[in-house]
This record gives structure tokens, sequence and C-alpha cells, in this order.
């Protein structure tokens, strides 16, 4: 044994080394506080090792990288432990390296002699920066892409050859296989590998110089080993634990819907630890915030060395780096806040600022901000729910990507062509409140104005109240259309032209903008131009007050125009109302009781035409086709201006996209079962 | 504040008493075990994803899930009365995160037996020995091989008097074949895949 060692010394000199680097001196003996470097050191160990394991399962290409993290997520054993325990490790690296350079810069340790290696520290923190970049983007999620889009779009700002530099980066115009390819090869070779030898640098200067400390009178010196190697061991498991803590809390790291280059994406943020720089970028033009700034910050952390050599130099040199720390954290607090306004505030302004018009459209435009983003964030979870419950449906993912089966699922696009399409008129949402799919969009409604004076006047009547611009400005609430219960609330006197508004909030004779009231509830035809048409005063004329014998027939008809409608959910109900004879009551109803075949076409009913056709009122294909046209003589075509404002939407919206529409408003697909697979 | 002289490099004394020899060991006896634990921590869930492929085949045999299922290959009408030929077989196919809903998964020779050719034989078209995909030689109503020689009778079993070193360890692959869907002209295999180059037959799960 004594043999081989000293052979094996004699060749390689490990003893020696070894000796040297565990009897290091430290002046002044062990201390916590030098421990941040140490632990530095170990997070990149931890994150090669982690990253090595999650590179044998990762696939980076634009249909499969998503598709191969979610598998590491979902499926491997242990997966998404590995997954987490990299994600949080990348935090911790980037806390501990501002820990670092604090402790440095006031420590003074980046003086004479030691200016190489803080420089080289620097060219350190920008490679973990940039690791940090390029490796939120590798999971192909729509958190990651749109926020490493949004830092690959500064890129072209650099002068002179801005697009050049994004395209060489991103491997083309716009984002696709090669800009995987490369943000992979970046994060998993070159960048490590730099850092590696930048590391054995640092490291070798850093010996070289000996630590920055003092002996202490009173504190003897000590070797590195055992107490300091302690020290560093322990505070490192100690991270260890809160970065697991995290990783089990949170269930590993977050992983959001596949990359859609044409879903918005509102929560888009980029990570913690950048949200700083996005926030700097709301307030200053982005090339002076993205690129001349921080450029300027960099600098001057390089010039610290030097400017430290005056005579209050390094006390400048502290305070900037204060200011510095303390202005992003303030950023990122601010940040982090703004995105949570609607949360902390509620819609109404505070009384506090009733009188300041600037104060209360502030608060209009951040209340909307952030409710934008907190939506975002609930529609994403959504999404990524049902689409984990497809994957399962399936039993795995499409060769064109987890994309194709959201692509083809209604209730994935449903509600996001309802919001680009339908819902600047229609809202849906469900009138009891317990669906928490919400998509209500505000209308206002301004007074009219007497321009007869200057400045203009709010029009008042004789009685003094404010006339409004009554023109109508929305549509019916989707939600569970064609169901028995959207029927009935539709034929209620109660229900059918309801409108309701908010009053306006200290309104100002100076300023008539004030005056606009909010419509806070007009679930049919109350903002439309049927409230004045046929079917309102049909139904407060004759289905108000109607007597026991009435009201049963009134259920039996709405029993029986639902049942056209053939929702998946009341196929039950409507087979049995079919036996039952309850349907042909309600036909019998519908033809003589409350003679609705007068206006209106039903099956085995003569047409007509003064009405929409009823025939397969809902089916899939009535939906289909109203939305396609609704001014087509089935429906709002018996007469001349029937149609009130619907587009025809055939030549906007594909088959498809009219077809997940409807499928979603029926919600026939909402549960997954073998028949629709 | 900062340290200004530099010291040689290595040159290394604590220039004061040391601590106590027991408290050192317990300290160099905690550093060893911290150090241990967060050097080999990573490597526990690396293993895991390791090594998933194993677990996750041991997990499927201990559920008793099997890959071996009946899958559809043609109709009995569609098999030569003379010699053997080449189907594929076509089913579902999972690969990692990846399914794939009509995919050929593999070949199959099948030919007929039985008195009045009414029965079907099949084997899997991998060969035993080193898993090329061998071939159906007319001329000589054989089976053969390209890799490396290996060569089979009609009926699977191995050639072994050409005069030529058959590197195959074992006959060919038969295949059950589903006899209730053959008497109603269908021909249905039960599919499965074997390890390669043993003399017996052992099924990959
Ligand atoms: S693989 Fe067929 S003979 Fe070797």
């Amino acid at each position: 044994m004594n043999k081989f060692r000293e052979w094996l010394e004699h060749r390689t000199g490990l003893g020696a080394a070894m000796h040297e680097a565990l009897y290091e001196n430290i002046p002044g003996g062990s201390r916590w506080r030098f421990v941040t470097g140490s632990m530095l050191v170990y997070c990149f160990l931890t994150q090669a090792i982690t990253g090595f394991f999650l590179w044998i399962a990762y696939s980076p290409s634009s249909q499969t990288a998503w598709e191969s993290v979610y598998y590491i997520q979902h499926e491997m054993t242990l997966g998404w432990f590995l997954r987490g325990i990299h994600h949080f490790t990348a935090q911790a690296m980037v806390i501990l390296l501002a820990l670092h350079f604090f402790q440095v810069v006031v420590d003074g340790a980046y003086k004479a002699p030691r200016e190489f290696n803080f420089w080289v520290g620097l060219v350190l923190a920008l490679i973990v920066q940039a690791l940090a970049l390029t490796g939120y983007l590798l999971p192909w999620d729509q958190k990651g892409y749109w926020a490493t889009k949004v830092a690959t779009n500064l890129m072209s700002l650099t002068p002179a050859l801005g697009a050049e530099v994004q395209q060489i980066v991103v491997g083309g115009s716009d984002y696709g296989h090669f800009t995987l390819t490369r943000f992979f090869a970046l994060h998993a070779g070159l960048l490590p590998a730099l850092l590696v030898v930048f590391l054995a640098i640092h490291v070798a200067l850093f010996r070289r110089h000996g630590i920055t400390a003092h002996s202490h009178p009173r504190r003897a010196d000590e070797f590195f080993w055992p107490n300091q190697v302690f020290k560093d061991a322990l505070a490192f498991f100690l991270l260890l634990t809160v970065i697991v803590g995290f990783t089990i809390y949170k269930g590993g790291a977050e992983l959001t819907g596949p990359a859609d280059p044409s879903e918005q994406y509102a929560a888009a943020r980029p990570e913690w630890y950048f949200l700083f720089l996005f926030q700097l970028l709301k307030k200053v033009p982005e090339f002076f915030g993205a690129i001349v700034l921080p450029g300027l910050v960099l600098f001057y952390f390089f010039l610290m060395p030097f400017i430290g050599r005056w005579r209050w130099g390094h006390v400048l040199n502290v305070v900037m780096l204060f200011g510095f720390l303390t202005a992003s954290v303030y950023l990122t607090i601010e940040a982090y806040l703004e995105d949570r306004y609607a949360l902390n505030q509620s819609a109404e302004p505070d009384p506090s600022i009733a009188n300041d018009s600037q104060a209360l459209a502030l608060h209009d435009v951040r209340y909307q901000a952030s409710l934008d983003f907190l939506a975002g964030g609930q529609q994403a979870e959504r999404e990524y729910e049902r689409l984990v419950e497809l994957i399962d449906h399936e039993d795995g993912i499409p060769i064109g990507g987890a994309g194709q089966l959201q692509r083809n699922d209604p209730e994935t696009q449903g509600p996001r062509l309802f919001k680009r399409y339908c819902a600047s008129c229609h809202d849906y949402y469900d009138p009891d409140g317990k669906d928490d799919m919400r998509i209500v969009s505000r209308r206002r409604q301004s007074p009219l104005l007497d321009t007869s004076v200057d400045p203009p006047k709010v029009q008042r009547d004789e009685e003094g109240n404010v006339v409004y611009d009554l023109s109508p400005t929305g549509a019916p609430n989707l939600y569970g259309v064609g169901s028995r219960r959207w029927l009935r609330d539709f034929l209620s006197a109660e229900l059918i032209d309801k409108i309701e508004y908010a009053e306006p909030k200290n309104p100002q004779e100076s300023d008539p903008n004030t005056f606009a009231r909010e419509i806070i509830s007009a679930p049919f035809f109350g903002n439309t131009a049927h409230r004045e048409g046929d079917m309102v005063s049909f139904v407060h004329d004759n289905l108000a007050d109607l007597d026991d014998e009435g009201k049963q027939a009134l259920e039996n008809l709405i029993i029986a125009v639902s049942a056209q409608a053939e929702l998946a959910s009341q196929a039950e109900d409507d087979a049995k109302a079919a036996s039952d004879g309850r349907i042909a009551a309600g036909v019998e109803a519908f033809t003589s009781t409350f003679a609705c075949s007068d206006c209106h076409h039903f099956p085995d009913v003569d047409d007509p035409a003064a009405a929409p056709d009823l025939e397969g009122w809902m089916s899939a294909e009535w939906l289909r086709d109203i939305i396609a046209n609704p001014s087509h003589e089935r429906f709002y075509g018996y007469a001349e201006d029937a149609n009130d404002r619907m587009p025809a939407f055939e030549s906007q919206l594909s088959e498809h996209d009219r077809d997940m529409l409807v499928r979603w408003l029926r919600a026939d697909d909402r549960e997954l079962t073998k028949a629709n697979q | 504040m900062a340290d200004r002289n530099q010291r040689e490099p290595g040159s290394s004394e604590p220039s004061s008493n040391s601590p106590p020899p027991r408290r050192n060991f317990l300290v160099s006896f905690l550093a060893v075990v911290f150090g241990a634990i967060i050097s080999f921590f990573p490597l526990v869930p690396g293993a895991a994803v390791l090594l998933d492929p194993v677990l996750r085949r041991k997990k499927k045999v201990a559920d008793g899930e099997t890959n071996a299922d009946f899958v559809r290959i043609t109709s009995l009408d569609s098999v030569p009365k003379e010699g053997a030929q080449q189907f594929p077989v076509i089913a579902h196919r999972h690969d990692a995160w990846n399914h794939f809903p009509n995919e050929r998964i593999g070949a199959v020779y099948l030919r007929r037996i039985g008195e009045n050719q009414e029965n079907v034989q099949c084997f899997n078209a991998v060969c035993p020995h080193l898993g090329c995909i061998f071939s159906y030689v007319t001329s000589r109503n054989e089976f053969y091989c390209p890799c490396h020689n290996s060569a089979f009778k009609i009926d699977g079993s191995k050639v072994e008097s050409s005069g030529q070193v058959n590197p195959s360890p074992r006959p060919l692959d038969e295949l059950e074949v589903d006899q209730e869907r053959l008497q109603q002209g269908e021909v249905w295999v039960k599919f499965q895949n074997f390890y390669t180059g043993t003399e017996e037959r052992i099924p990959k799960q």
C-alpha cells in the first residue's frame, strides 16, 4: 500500500497537491462568511451532475423538447425531482453569486494584487447568467419561450450588427429547431466548459494570493482542513435541504404548456433574477435599459479595482454596489407587486384618489394589466392540466408534438378562439359562479354630449337625468348554451332584456367622461338590438304570469327545444323526456299553447320564416352554420336588418376553428371518453 | 482592509496553536460525512433517471403487463399456397413520450401448413443470430440471412448440412397464431421479439 502510494505520488504529486489544498492557511481562522465561494463551486458540481442526467433524457427540437421534458417530469423515475434540484440550485447560485460579489467588494478583495481575479470572477458571473438564460428556454414551454424571446429580441438592438447577432443566436430569423440546438449546445457545452476554465483560473489565482483576511490577535490562524472544510460542507448541506424542500413543496420545477408562437402568453415573465431588468424596460427606452445601462454598470464593476485605489474609492465602490443592489431589489419587488396589483386592490379605486383623474386612470390601467397577468397564469395552468389529461387519454403524444393535441382539443382552443373573436360582444360565465372559466369584457355607456356649448357638456333630460348613448354593445352570455337552464333563463321576463348598470362614481360636471357608467349585467338581449324585438315583447306579454298549467307547458317546451341541441351532457335527460312523452307535449306547447310556430320553424312544422329556424337549435351543425353566416335565411335572414351586428365568420374562421369553438360552447368534449378518442 | 502583502504560494503554517486533537477529529469526521452527502446527493435522482428503462420494465412485469399482443397481420387468402411470404406487422408503438397509432413494428413470415393447407405457421422475421432481417429464397425453399449466412429450413429448423457454418444458436422464432380467428379467415399473431444470440428463446419485455 505504501509502495503504491509512493509510486503514485512520484508520478502525480497527488498527495502533495492534496496537502497543499487542505493545509492552506487561513489568517484569523475559519469563518462562516468564507463559505460562499466553496458553495458556488458545489452548486456548479451539482448542476453539472444533474444536468448530465437531464441531458440523457432531453431531446432538443421544437417537436420534442417540451415532450421530452414532460416525460422527465411525469413519467421517469424521480425525473421531477432531478429537474427540481437542477432548477432550484440554479436559483441558489444566482443568490450566492450576489452574496459572494458583495462580500468581495466590501472586504476590498478586488484590490491589488487581486484585480485580475476580480475580473475573472465577473466573467464567471456573466457565464452563470448566460447559463440561466439559455436554460430557461430549453423546456420549450410558453413561459420560457416568451420570456427568452424578449431577451433575444433585445439583442437585435445591438448597434450595427443587431439583426445578424440575433440570427446567429436564434439560428434563423425566428425561433425553431435551431434555436433549441444552439441554446442547448451553449447551455450544456460551451458555457460549462468556459466556466470550468475560468473557475480553474479563479481558484488558482485565489490560491496564489491567499485569502483576503488578516491574522487576528484573538483568533488563531487555522488550516483550511478540517474546520473550514466542515463549515463549507455543512453550509452547502443546509442549502441543499432548502433546495430539496423547495423541490418537494413545488413538485419540481414548473412546466407550462408547450410553446405556441401564435398564442399570446400574458403571464410571460423572465425568471425572478432578471425581473429587475424587465421592470426597468417598462420605464426607460429599451436600447438604454437593455444595453446602455447594464453596459455601464458592468463597466463600472470592471473599473472597481482602479477606483478603489483612490482615497475614497473603496467607499465609493461599496456605495455604488449597495445602490445597485437596492435598485435591483426595489425594481424586482415593484415588478412583483405590479403583477399582483389586482390581488391587493379592488377594482374600485381608493376614495383618496377619487378626485385625481390621472391617478384614477393609472389605477385602471394597472388593475387591468394585473388582471390580464393573473388570468394568463390561470389559463396556462388550466390548459396544462387539460393537456396532461389528454396525454393520459391518448396514451402518449402524437409525433406532431403536444401542440397538435392542443390544436385539436375544443377545451383548449375554444376559450382561445372565443376571446379572440367573440368576447368583444359575448360573455361566457357561469351564472351560478361555480365554473371558474370566466370570459367577461367590460362594457361602458358614455353620456351623450351637448356640443352646442364649449367645452361640451353632458346632456340631460327634463328631469335632469343624464342621457346616455344606448346603442347596444353586447350579446348573450353563451355559457351552457342550448341547455334547459340556458333556455329557461332566456325565456324569463326578468332576464331576457335585463340590463344593469353601476352608477358612475364621483362624476364631475367639468369632465363628461366621468359620467360613463359600466354595464354589469346583460345576460341575454338587454344589450342588443333585440331588446326592442318581438321575442322580448312576446316573453313579457305571454310568459310573465303563467298559471301552473302554463308553467308546466312552458317547461315541456323548454325540454323539447333544448333536446334539439343534442348536448352530450343532457343525452340521458333527453332520452328520458322522449320516453315520458314530455318532448311530444313540448312540441304541442310550441305549436298550439304558445304558438311559437307562428314565427319559428320547427321539425314537422310549416316554415313561417319570420324568425330563426329552431330545427336543430344549438346543435353542433346549427351553431357552426350561424357562426359562419348569421344572416343566412335560416337564421336572421328573414328580414333586412334582423341580424344585430353579428359578423359572418365564414371568411375569418376556418371550419376547424368553428368546430372547436362550437364543441367547446356545447361542452361536448369536457369529459374525455373512449368515444371521442 | 485588504491584505496587500503577497504571500509565497504554498507557505502555509498556522501561526499559533492548533485546536485540541479531540475536537479536531470530530470536525474532520463531520466534514467527511457532510462532504460525502453533498457530493453523492445529486447522483441519486440522476441514477434513478438513468435506470428508468430498467425500473419501468420491472414494474411492467410486476403488473403482469406484457408486450405480446395478438396483432392482425393479413387475411388467410393472402398467404401463399407455396413457400413463405413476408408481411409487415402494423400496430401501436410507444417510443418514450411518443405514441404512433399505426406503425410498422416488425415483420413476420407466414406459410401454410396442415393437410388441406388450412393452417398457418408464423416466424418472426428477425434472425436469432444477431438480429438482421432474413429473407426467403424461393429456389431453395429456405430462409437465408445475408449477415452471417444463417440458413433455416421452411419449417424454421436450422440447416446444418450445407457445408457452411451456421452461426444461429437456435431455430427461427415461431409465433403463436390465433386459431379461432384463423377459422374466420383472418391471421392474427401474438407478436413478440426475442433476445438474439442465445440458445434459449428469451422474450423481450
Ligand atoms: S444476424 Fe443473421 S446470420 Fe447473423
